[in-house]
Parts: C-alpha cells; structure tokens; sequence
C-alpha cells in the first residue's frame, strides 16, 4: 500500500468530511474523512457524534479511530445491533492509535490496526465482502428469529466462531459480544435459548470452553461466595484459634488468654511464652453475630446485581460455549431459509403469512365499501424455560396442540395464520380494537390455563397480544409494520 | 473332706480363728457388711421421710426449667454418638444442649459428629485438631456451655429416660449443692466374664460405697461418665484439671471452695467397661493412681489444720486414703502372714474365707436386688455371684497395690498415655500438679 494512492471520496455529509493529509493531522484529529484504498471506500470515523449508523451503508468498509475507546466500542455496538444487514454485515476495523482495545472489542471488529491502512486485513476485507454480497443478493423468508438469522450470517461473512470472552462488563461474566448487543441483559435466558435451539437444529456446533453459576433469579455472574453461620446463616462472624494451656488444661478462645500483648492464662494466671512447648491452638472455633458457635461455616450467594441470597446449589449451571456455523447452518445464512421446529402452516385452519396478507388486502378493500373496522392481532407465546425443556421430545406436538387450544377459540369468521413457534397473527373482520381486544383477553386466559392444567405447562408461561385496526388510509403494509416493531419476527 | 473340715474347725481355739481370719471379721465384715447396710438403712428410712421435700424440688426443678448443657468430649467415640443422642432425646427432660467435642479423633468421628450436627441431633460439635487429653476436651465444651447446669458424659454412656430430670433435681434440694454425681450400671455386661464381674461390682460395691458416703457426707468423686455441675463453679474453677483422676480431682475442688457434693443413685446411666481383663487391670490401675496423686499429693492440705479446714473433707480423704491404700497393704500384711505362718492351711483358710465370703455376697445381692428398679435383669447375674470374692478380694486388691506402688515410688501416672505427654510433663515439671 502506498500512501499517495489515497483518494478523497466525499459522500454523506461531505461539509464534515476533510482530506487526510500529513499537513491536517492535528485538525483531523475530530473529523471523520473517507480514503479509498484497494478500491475500498473507508470510512474513518473520529467524531463519533457526527454519525448516523445508517448513513454506512454508503462505504465499503468502516475504520474506528480508537482515539476515544469509549465512543468507538458505543458505535461498534451500534452497527452490530443495527437492523439493516447492509450495515450489521460491514466490515469494520479498528484503528488503535497505541490503546489498548477491549477483547470485546476485538471479538467485534474485523481486525485491529495501527495505522488506517487496511493492507494488512485486505484479504478478510475482500472475504467478508464478497460473503456479504452472496447474502445481500438472498432476500430471506426465514420462518424463525431473525435474531438467529442475523447471528448465522454474521459468522457465515466473517467465516469464524461466536467465542465467549470472559469480561466483567458482561451480566454473566462471559460475552457474546455481537449477540450482547443485540440481545438486552434481562433477555438472557432468551440468548441462551437462541443458541441451544440453533445448535438443536444442527444450525450451530457447540464447543465446550468453560461452565457458569449464575443467579437464579436474574442470570448474573457476578456472585459473591459468603461463608455464613451454619446456624443463623449470617455471614458476619469471627473466628478465633483456641489456646490449650499444658499445664492446667484450660482450653478457651486466643481472647480469653490476651492481656496486652501478652497471652495469660485465666484460669492460672501463668504467662504463655511458647508455643508447642507451654501451649498450642488445637482448632479454629467461629462465633457469628447472634451469638452461635461453629467450626464448619455453611456457603451462601449473594448475586451483586440482584441481591438474591441462595445457596450454592441454587445456582444455575450454565455451559459457555464457542458457536460455530455448520455446514447447514451456513446454508440457511445465505438462503435464509431453515425449516422451523415448530412450524404449523400443516395445521388445519391455518393460512400461510402469503394467505393472511392477500385475506388482509382484500379486508381493507373491503372496508372501503362496508366503512366497518377491523382489526389485527399478534399473539405471542412465552414459554417459560422449564416448559420448553419438559417438552423438547414433543415440541412440535405441544405447540400444535395449543394453536388448536387458540384456534378453535377463535370465530370462523377469523383468519389466522401461525409464524412460528411462538407467534399468531389474526385478522378479525367488522370488529373494533375494543371487541377484539376483549376477546382475545378471554382467549389468553382460557388458553393459559389449558396450558397449565391440561398441557403440562407452568404458571409462568405467559401469553401476550396486541390489537391493531386496520385502516383503509394505511393499508395492510402499515399494520404489519407496526406489528414487526413490536415482535421483530417477519 | 468333710472329716478333715470337722477336724479343721474342731482343733480350732477362738485365738487361732482370729489369728488366720481376723481381716475378714475385724475389718470386712464390721466395714463393709455391718457398717454399709447399717447406713444403706438410714439412707432409705431418710429417703422415705424426705420425700416431700423430694417432691418439691421437683416442682421447682419443672418450674425452672433451667437449660442444662450436656457435654461429651472424647477422642474416637464416633461410633457412639447416635446412640447417645438418642438416648438423650428420650428424655423426661428436654431443655438441653449437646455439646461434643471430638480430642483429635483420628477415625471417622468429625464426619459423624458434623453430619449429626447438621442433622439437629448436636448442637455443637467441636473438634481439635490436635489431641489434648480429655480435660482440655471438657473444658473446651464449657468454654461455650450456655446451660444452668452441666451434664459431663462419656460418649459410651446412654440414660434412664428420667436420669436428666433425677440428676438435676437434686439441686433444687439443697442449695449449697454444687455437683451430684449419677449411678452407673454396666451396660455390656453379657460381653465377657470380665465385664459381668463389673457388672456385679458396680451393683454391689461402687454405687453402694457411693451412697454410703453421700448418707455421711464425705462423697468425693464424681464420675466423669455421668455427673452434673453448677456451670458458674465449673468456669470459676476454670473446668477440669489434667488427669488421670479428673473427676475425683474436681469433686475434690468443689468441697474445697464450701460446695455439697451429692450422690443421686435413682439417676441411672448405662455405660461400658471393659471386656477383658487386661484393659480392666490398665483401667483400674489409673484410677488407683490418682488416689495416690491427687489425695496424698496434691489435695494433701485436706490433712493440715490450715484455716479452710473441713471436717467433712478431711474424713472424706481420710476414708479413701484409709480404707483404700492403708487396708490394701493390712490385706498384704495379711495374706503373707497366712502364707509363712499356715502355709499348710492356706488352702483350706482360703477355701473357708470363699465360703464366708459368697454367704455374705448372697445377703448383700438381694438386698440390693431389692432395691434396684431393674432386679430382673440383675437377677442373671446371681450364678456368678461366688467369684465375687475373688475379683474384689484378690484381683482388684493386687491391682490396687500395684497402683499405688507404682504411683508412689515412680509417678507412673505422668508417663500414662491416657495422656498426651506435653500436659502429663507440664504437669510434671509445674509441682507435680
């Protein structure tokens, strides 16, 4: 790479763009500025508030000035997170300028520099690039999370593993560093079941590396390891030697004998001089707080996030694994396309996404003559992670069986279809969001309790819905709009 | 036979009777027939007028409800434990604590001890790492008794289920009481012929002696396996001092500072002895000593008309000392006389005190069978009864007399194993303490 083949290319934004010279250094220093090398468009970014994530679309490949480490991670974050896979996919590289860079960060990026040369990542540039393009050309009908979509295809165009990096930043105490940014900390059981259900489906291999106890209650690593009273239970206590004195046999506590500096006996009144030969501390007694004596302590946790007490046991064991892409799972990647565990479009009463959206159009048509609401609903299943797990020989058949549970609740009138495992979308005809909503509130109930009670499902499983009405302004395009935001699944 | 026992007995004049079997009629049977049943008597005529005081200090006892704290140190006494517990959850009596303390146990007796801890059953198990003699056990589980009253147990004992509540009332009766010690009774007794003649001894001899000596006031020693105290004199003693011969020592100490010491013989402990004879000999050698040890050494002020002096305590030591060592070395006297003197008769003198001997042991052994709340039991023992006389008059005196040789002249009980050597030679070193 030679420095005079450098190539101002303004793009967005172009009045906060400056050339990069040997003569502005100084003055580029909070000036974002575009080079081209290799034929690449390189965004090097420096005054991170001057950037809009989407506006990246525009650039081969993004160079972080790690000038200020803190800014650059934030914006590194943000292209991962982003929903556009023209911008989560883009390489992006980080130059250090002598900082040390976070591991997360490291795991993040698609290389580390030292200057804003990109010779030396070229190749995993081209690679990632070219990898991008073949998914970018796929538009995907992926029937599932587009979470684990995104997450396939990260790997798929970086060609390697989602490795945990062991962090005190993180919740658990292991990152996953793309799917951290994308996932929020109180979805952790989420993330874990994103990737046990992707290595289910031999979507993702799991590689062993290490084991986490984490709090029942909120998932977090961070656990203090408390000896306590193994009476009370409280972990404040002292423990003191005791001093068996030879030549009377007194036996009590270091602070019975203490006298100054010295050591007495109380019983006897002689002084203790040596160890061994006038004395000796045959054990360690504990006196807690309330009083109780103990020589074995019991252990307590304490989770430093959400201040729950347990005991060890208690804790939930968690493997931390290293994800890689399988053959298959590459393939789904590019296609997009995976069959689902779960899928239903076989279920009787049941249209397809395509069905529900032609019925939706010919609703709102319809509409313009009758001047009558309808509305559409999502609902979404929650399972709770205990009933996934009692049921993962039979999934499928028990996801089944309570789409019937909902379906056969529902008017004839009524049509549905099934995304996936965990989402319903129904079209009500001629009724207010009102009506709807109160209905569907009856068939929350009615169906939780069937989960519970006839399903085997547990109290914690939750259902939720929303009701949108259909507007002839808007159009069937508008309404499925607003239900994406909510559940991010079509 | 029966021609040369007519002969015997007809050639006899009264001044040669006397002459071969003066010990038995002069000492035996005046001090241990005559004399014990004589108090065993008034012990129960003052029983049956003391019961409504009896009564009383029940009440209070049961008003009170003092918390007692059950201590049981001991090294080894793992496989012992849940027989214990068990025992004491049975009691009449509840509001107590059990401390263990484990003296450098080197078998599996911290896993039992810490599981039963954490199962309810102790409610604090202590163990030192390091062995340090049974005293330094004791006084490490009164360091943290928190009950009114002490119970020290062995860990081999097991209890009547009203032994607790019989123990401590007899605090309630008079106030001055500072420690009562328990009755114990052979458990194993069926083991071994050894631990039988125990059986009989204990029965017969040691709770009888112990009465007799609580009816007269001079009861001096308190028998680890099952005695209680007063805690605060036990912590203002600063507990047990080292052995062997603790308890007596501490029974000692407690008439010294102005306190009752009371025999409690309807308070009854089960406890093993030893099966065999060697270890009863090691046993009892050790306990011999220590008369020799801590009444003619170390409580030897008892004697001196000092300023604390204590008629009671004096003739506490006196009998013991007496009765003790002064008649073993009468009997040896005695017996070597016999030898030089008929060496020709010796079979027949000895054959002729056997028989006098197992009469007198009948009569005793259904007295006392009378009066024992467990007599069916008792009555087994009733075959074996004849040897009495030799394991009392022979071996225990032997054993007695070496005891108290080898105490005397070498200070045997110093280099006792029982022991670990670092307090045997403190003890040693600082006045033969």
């Amino acid at each position: 790479m030679q420095k005079e083949s450098f190539n101002i290319k303004s793009r967005f934004d172009r009045s906060r763009l400056t050339r990069s010279s040997q003569e502005n250094q100084s003055q580029t220093r909070e000036t974002n500025f575009v080079i081209n090398e290799f034929d690449k468009d390189i965004l090097v970014i420096r005054n991170y508030d001057d950037v809009k994530v989407q506006t990246l679309i525009a650039y081969d490949v993004v160079l972080l000035d790690y000038f200020k480490p803190t800014k650059a991670s934030e914006m590194l974050s943000q292209i991962r997170a982003s929903v556009y896979d023209e911008v989560y996919l883009k390489p992006v590289l980080i130059s250090t300028h002598g900082n040390s860079v976070s591991p997360i960060d490291i795991e993040m990026a698609d290389g580390v520099l030292n200057s804003n040369s990109i010779e030396l990542v070229l190749d995993v540039v081209e690679s990632i690039s070219e990898r991008t393009e073949d998914v970018l050309k796929v538009s995907s009908d992926f029937k599932g999370r587009k979470m684990l979509l995104k997450l396939m295809r990260f790997l798929y165009t970086r060609d390697r593993a989602l490795k945990p990096i062991p962090t005190p930043k993180s919740h658990t105490g292991f990152a996953l560093p793309f799917l951290d940014v994308n996932i929020k900390t109180e979805d952790y059981q989420e993330l874990i079941d994103l990737l046990d259900s992707a290595e289910e489906r031999g979507l993702v291999q799991a590689d062993y590396e290490d084991s986490v106890h984490l709090c029942q209650n909120c998932n977090s690593g961070f656990i203090n390891y408390r000896e306590t009273c193994s009476k009370c239970d409280t972990h404040k206590f002292k423990s003191q030697h005791t001093i068996h004195h030879f030549v009377c046999g007194y036996v009590g506590p270091e602070s019975d004998f203490l006298n100054g500096n010295n050591l007495e006996c109380p019983k006897c009144d002689r002084q203790l001089r040596h160890i061994g030969v006038d004395y000796d501390k045959p054990s360690l007694v504990m006196e807690c707080e309330n009083g109780h004596i103990f020589q074995e302590t019991a252990m307590k946790t304490f989770c430093f996030n959400c201040h729950t007490e347990a005991k060890p046991e208690d804790l939930i064991t968690y493997a931390v694994n290293t994800y890689e892409l399988t053959a298959s799972g590459s393939d789904a990647a590019i296609s997009g396309k995976v069959k689902e565990k779960g899928e239903s479009q076989d279920l009787e009463g049941f249209v397809s996404l395509m069905v529900f959206k032609t019925f939706l159009k010919m609703e709102v048509e319809r509409q313009r003559s009758t001047n009558k609401t309808s509305t559409v609903s999502y609902m979404n299943l929650m399972l709770c992670p205990k009933t996934i797990k009692k049921h993962q020989s039979d999934f499928s058949d028990f996801i089944n069986e309570i789409a019937r549970l909902i379906k056969s609740q529902l008017k004839s009138s009524e049509i549905v279809t099934f995304l996936n495992d965990e989402v319903f979308l129904i079209m009500s005809p001629e009724m207010s969001i009102d009506e709807t909503s109160t209905r569907l509130e009856q068939i929350r109930e009615h169906t939780k309790g069937m989960i519970r009670s006839a399903c085997e499902g547990n109290k914690n499983d939750e259902i939720v819905f929303e009701t949108f009405e259909v507007t002839t302004e808007e159009g069937t395009e508008s309404v499925l709009d607003k239900i994406n935001n909510q559940i991010n699944i079509f | 036979m029966w021609d040369t026992l007519f002969n015997y007995f007809d050639s006899l004049t009264v001044n040669t009777f006397i002459r071969m079997y003066w010990f038995l009629f002069i000492i035996e049977i005046p001090r241990y027939l005559l004399f014990d049943y004589f108090i065993l008597a008034m012990y129960w005529l003052r029983r049956i007028s003391t019961r409504k005081q009896y009564k009383d200090a029940q009440a209070r006892f049961w008003q009170e409800k003092p918390l007692i704290s059950v201590l049981a140190p001991g090294k080894n006494e793992g496989v012992n434990l849940y027989k214990l517990v068990k025992s004491l959850s049975d009691q009449t009596y509840t509001n107590f604590e059990i401390i263990v303390v484990d003296d450098g146990s080197d078998d599996e007796t911290p896993t039992i001890g810490r599981s039963l801890e954490k199962a309810g059953f102790i409610d604090l198990f202590l163990r030192n790492e390091v062995r340090g003699g049974k005293a330094s056990a004791a006084n490490l589980a009164v360091r943290y008794a928190k009950g009114k009253y002490i119970l020290h147990l062995d860990a081999d004992s097991s209890l009547d289920r009203n032994a607790v509540e019989r123990i401590i009332t007899r605090f309630y009766m008079d106030d001055r009481i500072g420690a009562v010690g328990g009755n114990l009774k052979v458990r194993n007794g069926q083991e071994s012929i050894a631990a039988t003649m125990q059986s009989i001894e204990y029965l017969m001899s040691i709770s009888v002696g112990r009465i007799i000596t609580d009816y007269l006031g001079i009861y001096r020693i308190i028998s680890g396996a099952f005695g209680a105290f007063r805690t605060d004199v036990v912590k203002r003693l600063g507990g047990w001092d080292i052995g062997p011969g603790l308890d007596g020592d501490i029974t000692m100490k407690f008439r010294k500072i102005g306190y009752k010491v009371a025999f409690e013989d309807r308070a009854i402990c089960l406890t093993s002895v030893p099966t065999s004879f060697g270890k009863l000999a090691k046993q009892r050698l050790r306990w011999n000593k220590s008369i020799v040890r801590f009444r003619l050494r170390k409580h030897f002020d008892i004697f001196l008309p000092t300023q604390n002096f204590n008629f009671a305590n004096f003739f506490s030591s006196l009998e013991n000392v007496v009765f003790n060592i002064v008649f073993a070395f009468l009997w040896l006297g005695y017996m070597i006389d016999i030898i030089i003197h008929y060496p020709e008769m010796l079979p027949l003198i000895l054959a002729v005190k056997f028989f006098i001997y197992t009469l007198i042991n009948y009569f005793q052994f259904f007295v006392l069978l009378m009066m024992s709340e467990r007599w069916r039991d008792e009555l087994k023992l009733l075959i074996y009864i004849p040897l009495k006389s030799i394991y009392n008059g022979y071996f225990m005196r032997i054993v007695r007399i070496m005891a108290y040789i080898k105490e005397m002249y070498f200070y045997s009980s110093y280099t006792d194993n029982w022991n670990p050597a670092k307090t045997s030679d403190k003890a040693l070193d600082h006045g033969k303490l």
